[in-house]
């Protein structure tokens, strides 16, 4: 069980250092490394001797296409810009300048995600390691933030009473009233009850008369003369 | 090449869920794993060899029914060797450890053979993933995401006489569903307007679904932003993002394994890989890609908050993967892909490291998963210490500030910061991540000190 954990190990200490030029690099390398240009296509660009400066394929772009702002209107743009379309495994239109911009922060913000690391290592440092009661009374002064967060801000409860309950409460419907009272009702009320009402009036009726039969007969055609009436026959 | 690194975990999941009676317990175990060593080892040489030119290797035709004509074949650029790696390697590395950590189990009986199918579910996971990522069309690609959903549903409950196991499972697999239902209704749409689901074709409709109306409910919304949407409402289920995400923590009842394959480093960063991919359709669309940003700044921020207090050392991994989750959408949303891949990659390795660590000390600790119940077992456990003191350096981001040297979290973490800084001009979602990083620091280092150092606990309740 030890070789996974030294293997994710030497992942975990050197993907970082080994991968960050070709995934957040200059622009360049990153477009290389995603396929979206060819390596040979740098050699043409001039720009070996921009050095640090990371923004010029960004600025190389935009000024094939002056007045592009939106994304949404296509109609203007040149069809220089959308041949990157489609090449590559992703796509980043001449607009999204994120990846540049990102190199030219502030240092302040650089630093900063280090700065929070910090705070919370100091912070955990002294509730979990010297003052060991300090955990405990934080919980107890703030209870309604502390169970807030221990209950994951109730997703779950929520959840229970809008989706949960519901659905069971109609599963339980459609079930017990629909299924039970009203299909199984419904059969047993036409198997035992209409049913044998019509056929034992159907046996009356068999009584061997001619007069039955005649009479049959005759509330039939009423019955038709009414439909053809009312219906026009149609 | 491609193909034989795609089909072997399939041949040894197939060949120890169905075979192991003929071939026994041990072989099926160390043929799934030496079929996954050899699916990684060709995937490093994909990755290393790949020129840069997408690949698309033909398997078979599959549907040829009117517009829609399909072939499964395997689609080979640097998006789909990223995650051929990030897969393969810990998967393989994930089988390794459990020949260790499944040996004695608990939870089964001495004459029960659980083994193989374990194994076999870890394989078809694995096999599953790989279409996904290696997928050339939409379709191919839900097949995918359903495998892994599948392989999830049954990994989750692998603990069969646990009863919470059979509702985490349950949850995991409707909650997914919810996320499914608009990744379909994305896809449909995506069929309606481009009359194909192949990514060669798709990917060349995104100038003019950004000048197109779609009627959807009950209005007409521009069709890059509808569609875009959907699709992200499928990644939002896959990936724990907020208001989908309450089936990650609840997933935890799994084998250790388990949680360190599938819900670290590979199936929950489907959702992140899907956004990647679907790039030339996500960048005509600024509405949504505002939401993504909006919505991974905000589940970044929620899960580290809940991760603060959380007991259950599972759980506090859990939430954290949840919240890293949240940083990579940050960086897709705001069209630095690179990044979000970035952060993917660095962070399959260190969080599928901490888990595996976590679940050497919840072994060694004879399944007690409550930190309370730990302490001091840096003595009693000393390369675990190691190994976890690493991952925890690096998912908090230790590093020389204003270099490039640092552990792997430092770099990747600080490069979706910036972007974000330089995304957002200094918003919300800055601010959120940063905040974020302070809270990811306390956690990690809270579960790090309350396991092992300190005293040895027996009972004694810490808040």
């Amino acid at each position: 069980m030890l070789v996974p954990l030294a293997v994710l190990a030497v992942g975990a200490i050197f993907s970082g250092m080994l991968f960050y030029k070709p995934f957040f690099g200059d622009h360049h390398k990153v477009e290389v490394f995603f396929g979206i240009v060819d390596d040979s296509e740098a050699q043409g660009a001039d720009h070996a001797d921009v050095g640090f400066s990371l923004i010029a394929p960004a600025h190389a772009a935009s000024t094939a296409e002056p007045e592009a702002h939106a994304t949404t209107d296509q109609s203007d743009k040149p069809k220089k810009i959308l041949d990157k379309l489609g090449k590559g495994a992703i796509y980043m239109s001449p607009t999204n300048t994120v990846l540049d911009d990102a190199h030219h922060v502030h240092w302040l913000v650089k630093v900063s995600p280090f700065i929070a690391m910090a705070l919370g290592f100091i912070t955990a440092w002294l509730f979990y390691m010297t003052k060991l009661d300090l955990p405990r009374r934080v919980a107890e002064s703030n209870p309604v933030l502390y169970r807030f967060l221990l209950n994951k801000w109730y997703f779950d409860e929520i959840y229970d009473v809008i989706f949960v309950r519901p659905t069971q409460w109609m599963g339980r419907t459609f079930w017990k009233l629909g299924d039970g009272k009203i299909i199984d009702g419904g059969i047993n009320g036409l198997a035992m009850g209409i049913i044998p009402f019509f056929t034992k009036w159907a046996a009356r009726m068999q009584s061997g008369y001619i007069f039955t039969y005649a009479f049959g007969m005759v509330i039939g055609i009423a019955v038709l003369v009414t439909w053809m009436t009312i219906a026009g026959g149609k | 090449m491609e193909t034989i690194l795609l089909f072997a975990p399939l041949v040894g999941a197939l060949i120890a869920g169905f075979g192991h009676g003929v071939i026994g317990d041990k072989a099926a175990q160390v043929l799934t794993t030496g079929l996954l060593f050899l699916s990684a080892l060709l995937s490093w040489v994909v990755f290393l060899t790949f020129d840069g030119h997408t690949e698309s290797i033909q398997i078979l035709r599959w549907i040829e029914s009117g517009t829609l004509s399909t072939d499964w074949a395997i689609r080979i650029d640097r998006l789909t060797t990223i995650m051929l790696i990030v897969i393969t390697t810990v998967s393989a590395l994930v089988h390794l450890y459990s020949i260790g950590y499944m040996a004695h189990d608990e939870h089964f009986r001495e004459s029960e053979s659980y083994r193989p199918r374990f194994f076999a579910y870890l394989s078809f996971f694995t096999f599953a993933m790989l279409m996904l990522v290696t997928s050339d069309n939409l379709l191919q690609l839900f097949f995918g995401w359903e495998g892994v959903g599948v392989a999830s549903y049954l990994l989750i409950g692998f603990y069969i006489r646990k009863q919470s196991a059979g509702a985490a499972a349950i949850k995991a697999f409707v909650v997914n569903r919810v996320g499914d239902f608009g990744f379909l209704l994305g896809i449909f749409a995506l069929y309606l307007v481009a009359d194909s689901i192949k990514f060669d074709d798709i990917f060349l409709i995104g100038p003019e679904l950004a000048a197109m109306e779609l009627h959807f409910l009950w209005r007409d919304w521009n069709a890059a932003n509808l569609i875009a949407f959907l699709l992200f409402v499928g990644a939002m289920g896959k990936s724990a993002q907020l208001i989908l995400h309450t089936w990650l923590p609840d997933a935890m009842e799994g084998p250790t394994p388990v949680s360190a394959l599938i819900h670290a480093a590979t199936m929950v960063t489907a959702g992140v890989f899907l956004v990647c991919r679907m790039s030339p359709i996500m960048e005509f669309a600024p509405d949504t890609m505002s939401f993504v940003v909006f919505l991974g700044a905000s589940t970044a921020f929620f899960a580290a908050t809940v991760g603060l207090v959380q007991n259950d050392i599972k759980r506090v991994i859990a939430y954290s993967t949840c919240s890293q989750l949240g940083y990579m959408f940050v960086a897709a949303g705001l069209g630095v892909y690179s990044v979000a891949m970035f952060h993917l990659l660095t962070h399959a390795f260190f969080k599928a490291m901490l888990f595996l660590g976590a679940g050497s000390v919840i072994h060694g600790m004879h399944h007690e998963q409550d930190m309370r119940n730990y302490g001091d077992l840096r003595k009693k456990m000393p390369y675990t210490f190691w190994a976890m003191m690493i991952g925890t350096l690096a998912i908090t981001g230790v590093g020389i500030p204003l270099t490039h040297y640092g552990f792997a979290g430092f770099l990747s973490k600080d490069a979706v910061i910036e972007s974000a800084y330089a995304g957002t001009k200094g918003g919300y979602a800055f601010w959120m991540l940063v905040i974020a990083a302070l809270f990811t620091s306390f956690y990690s280092w809270r579960l790090m000190f309350m396991t092992f150092f300190g005293s040895s606990r027996g009972d004694r309740a810490h808040a």
